[in-house]
């Protein structure tokens, strides 16, 4: 054995006395890639930079198609990249194969292995690895645990429910204690309530194992609520890199405040500014500008009263409760603090 | 919801339930029937119940004649595997353009009765021939190779009558595979050989199954091919059969040899059931 396969459980006791120290797992350099369809050829990653530290919790943020599926298949080494390189732990991997890299990936639709049970699926990557048979058995039954589906090791895959799918899917690739896990829109098929749940589970194995995650989604909830730090990907490249916080309050440019929770872009001059939709005032002492209301819907336990300024301009306010003192087509002066506004570079299309 | 629906549905099988009844189970019924009966003066047979049909099948002869059509049978299918199985693959990972012209190029021997194109093989394979001509242009053999009328050229046959069932049916079952499970099979550290094997090969199997089905079932009763290909030096079961039926004129002796072959290729549907599992989901060979 090339590597110890230390106990799921020891692992874990080794990593409460772990003091955090900052060490790069996963680097990767100038990586481009361009796709030819016929005629046509469209740069899918235009020189991706970036940095990983061991146990960081990474998500790619972006709207579909801007490239964080192929860098994720870059480092899987699934695809391979035009330009730059791929270092895992300073080695560097870009044209290692894919089946002797240290890294495993959820796949978006499970990819489980129909024809095998679940214990089976789970065990695979170790079965490959040539660990004796008796050690999988007890691996697969501490994932099995970890995951919460003690008992199914028998079944096959299509008896399974779609979260359930998905935690099998995770054991199997968490299993071989990968240096990296990509997790390619994981949650993406499950309803809203199952999404939530497995959000919080997800984030308890990352911190319980101290795998360094790299997590894709186009969904800003989910990178906040479950990141170290987001890269929001627009168009080949990382827009901003950043704490949820940053991202949220800090945008850089109007994409990324735009896609990050739908903030108002307010053009003034030759500047760009991005105001959150709950920091928007309505009559107060800071308004002054003059808006109609064109528009008021219910929306994620918010109401959002949409305003059209004597410029044309649109924003957006949001209020808690389902109701607001204001009639579609009534006047009202609105307007924020000072701090409230982030100018932003002007990039949204 | 299947309960209740069943009922319409057995009222909308009834002409198939008919059919199958007149043109298929009656026919065996009668077939088994006539393999008792004694062989007639003439033509035909008496009514007298007898054991000698089958009896006499346990004779060398006809007992040889049925382990060498097992035996090419085998061959053919195993040829068949190895020949079907990478074309069906390859022809399912082409592009839609070419799997439609592959496709074509398949279908355009089935609109020619197969008769003619065996006897095109004749022509091709005949001492003096086309290939032996050719062979011997391009200086690579100096005599007629005397293929014709050869164990080979039966072999040879079998082949080319069979081989495009083993490729669509594993065609069929490459072209529904989601490669991610080859990739996330990759990404758990199996090498493409290993991914294929583990992967790929099992979850084509059912395909690859009922093309061995439709290979080695009709191999076993192809006579036509060992008449044309072969002469009279090979002489399988579906041969004797025939050669009873008409020069022989011994229809219940022919009936108890065909029993036994019905028999043989039911076991093999079995075995393939057995083998493929009761939900395999490829269905439609009884």
């Amino acid at each position: 054995m090339e590597k110890a396969f230390t106990s799921v459980s020891a692992f874990s006791k080794c990593n409460e006395g772990r003091i955090k120290m900052a060490k790069t797992v996963l680097e990767l350099q100038q990586i481009t890639k361009s796709f030819t369809d016929k005629t046509k050829q469209t740069e899918v990653l235009k020189g991706i930079d970036f940095s990983i530290n061991e146990g960081e919790f990474i998500t790619l943020l972006g709207a579909s198609g801007c490239g964080k599926t192929t860098l994720l298949r870059i480092i899987a080494g699934l695809e391979s990249a035009d330009t730059g390189s791929v270092l895992l732990e300073g080695e560097d991997i870009t044209k290692k194969e894919p089946y002797l890299r240290d890294v495993n990936m959820v796949f978006q639709n499970y990819a489980l292995f129909p024809h095998m049970t679940v214990a089976e699926n789970i065990g695979y990557g170790l079965k490959t690895k040539k660990v004796p048979k008796k050690e999988i058995a007890t691996k697969v039954q501490e994932m099995l645990e970890l995951v919460q589906l003690e008992g199914y090791e028998k079944r096959m895959p299509d008896k399974l429910s779609g979260g359930q799918r998905q935690r099998v899917a995770i054991a199997r690739a968490m299993i071989n204690q990968p240096k990296v896990l990509l997790l390619d829109e994981p949650l993406g098929a499950l309803d809203l309530k199952l999404r939530r749940q497995m959000q919080l589970e997800l984030k308890r194995l990352q911190k319980k194992l101290n795998t360094t995650f790299i997590y894709i989604t186009h969904d800003q909830e989910e990178a906040i609520n479950m990141s170290d730090r987001i890269a929001v990907m627009h168009d080949g490249v990382f827009e901003q890199v950043g704490t949820p916080n940053e991202i949220y309050y800090q945008p850089e440019t109007s994409y990324v405040a735009s896609f990050v929770g739908n903030a108002n872009l307010y053009h003034k001059a030759d500047a760009v500014y991005a105001v959150r939709a709950e920091s928007v005032l309505i009559n107060e002492t800071e308004c002054t500008l003059d808006a109609v209301v064109i528009e008021k819907s219910f929306a994620g336990g918010q109401l959002r009263i949409l305003f059209a300024l004597s410029d044309g301009q649109k924003i957006t306010a949001s209020r808690f409760g389902i109701d607001y003192d204001l009639k579609v087509g009534e006047q009202a002066k609105i307007g924020w603090k000072e701090d409230s506004a982030v100018r932003v570079i002007a990039n949204e299309n | 919801m299947k309960i209740k629906r069943k009922h319409s549905f057995s009222a909308l099988l009834l002409p198939m339930y008919l059919f199958t009844i007149l043109f298929v189970f009656l026919p065996i019924v009668y077939m088994i029937y006539i393999s008792f009966m004694t062989r007639a003066e003439v033509w035909g047979f008496d009514t007298h119940v007898t054991l000698q049909n089958y009896m006499r099948i346990l004779e060398p002869l006809y007992l040889d004649t049925f382990v060498r059509s097992l035996k090419l049978a085998f061959t053919t299918t195993v040829l068949v595997i190895l020949i079907g199985y990478p074309f069906g693959y390859f022809m399912a990972k082409l592009s839609a353009k070419w799997k439609a012209r592959m496709m074509m190029l398949m279908m355009i021997p089935f609109w020619t009765s197969s008769l003619v194109r065996l006897n095109g093989w004749v022509i091709v394979f005949q001492s003096n021939g086309v290939l032996d001509k050719i062979l011997m242009g391009l200086g690579i053999t100096t005599e007629p190779l005397k293929l014709l009328y050869s164990y080979p050229a039966v072999v040879f046959g079998m082949i080319y009558a069979l081989c495009p069932f083993m490729i669509l049916s594993v065609y069929s079952s490459v072209e529904k595979m989601d490669w991610s499970l080859l990739e996330a099979a990759v990404d758990l550290g199996a090498n493409r050989r290993k991914a294929f094997f583990d992967i790929t090969f099992k979850m084509t199997m059912p395909g690859l199954l009922s093309g061995v089905v439709l290979t080695f079932i009709p191999s076993m009763g192809l006579f036509f091919v060992a008449d044309i290909l072969g002469g009279s030096k090979v002489v399988l079961v579906g041969n004797i059969i025939q050669e009873q039926l008409t020069k022989g004129r011994n229809v219940p002796f022919a009936a108890a040899l065909s029993v036994i072959l019905m028999i043989m290729t039911s076991l093999i549907i079995a075995l393939y059931r057995k083998i493929a599992g009761a939900d395999a989901n490829i269905s439609g060979l009884g």
